[in-house]
């Protein structure tokens, strides 16, 4: 699974840690999530979603392995 | 799913158990410590010795210095493994849930191996690490993979 949280995340000017402090989890998660190294929950996929004011599918997209 | 974790002091609590058991373990078996004030009556739901027999429900005289290091061991490591970290979020539960399964996989597959090329007092004293293999190979996967994903923060700054 892909995603675009660092491009977002640059868009709105936040930190790994800003952005980790606004969905309540520790940066070591939004690190790992930015590398494709772990994949958030759904509860998480719609805080993230709900900070950069997107859809879901707009932040995460399936690849051809998934 | 509602997990239990210890609050988070406990964590040094446990480092600090723990480093206390290997201090007094360490010293039994290098400088054989012992102290006879420790030599009490405890009760045996069942108790084998080698000469004198099997004895069920009884009082017996026991020296209770192992069981204290093991028991310090014991919950030294569930506190430094099992308490909340700082922030407790779906990526540690993740973390700790592999680091116990793979815990779990390396300890019974030295167990075989143990088995096989171990034998007499050899595998007596392997059985003895297997009674906190589990434990001790979960802490150690676990805190190393809390300092790789620290590290890797570092990278970003």
């Amino acid at each position: 699974m892909k995603n675009k949280i660092k491009i977002y995340r640059a868009k709105f000017e936040l930190t790994q840690a800003q952005l980790a402090e606004l969905v309540q989890v520790s940066r070591q998660s939004i690190n790992a999530i930015e590398k494709s190294k772990y994949v958030p929950s759904t509860v998480l996929a719609l805080k993230l979603a709900r900070v950069f004011k997107v859809r879901v599918e707009d932040l995460f997209e399936l690849e051809n392995l998934d | 799913m509602k997990t239990y974790l210890f609050p988070s002091v406990y964590q040094k609590l446990g480092f600090t158990l723990f480093i206390v058991a290997l201090v007094l373990f360490i010293g039994t078996l290098v400088f054989d410590w012992e102290f006879s004030f420790l030599t009490v009556k405890v009760w045996a739901l069942w108790d084998i010795e080698f000469l004198a027999g099997t004895q069920y429900f009884a009082f017996i005289e026991n020296n209770i210095f192992d069981e204290i290091i093991l028991v310090l061991f014991i919950l030294g490591l569930l506190f430094s493994g099992f308490s909340k970290q700082k922030i407790e979020d779906e990526y540690i539960a993740k973390t700790r849930l592999s680091s116990l399964l793979s815990a779990v996989l390396i300890n019974y597959v030295l167990l075989i191996l143990g088995s096989f090329f171990l034998y007499g007092l050899a595998f007596y004293y392997f059985a003895l690490f297997a009674l906190l293999g589990v434990l001790l190979i979960y802490n150690l996967k676990f805190h190393l993979n809390l300092y790789v994903q620290q590290k890797s923060l570092q990278h970003e700054e």
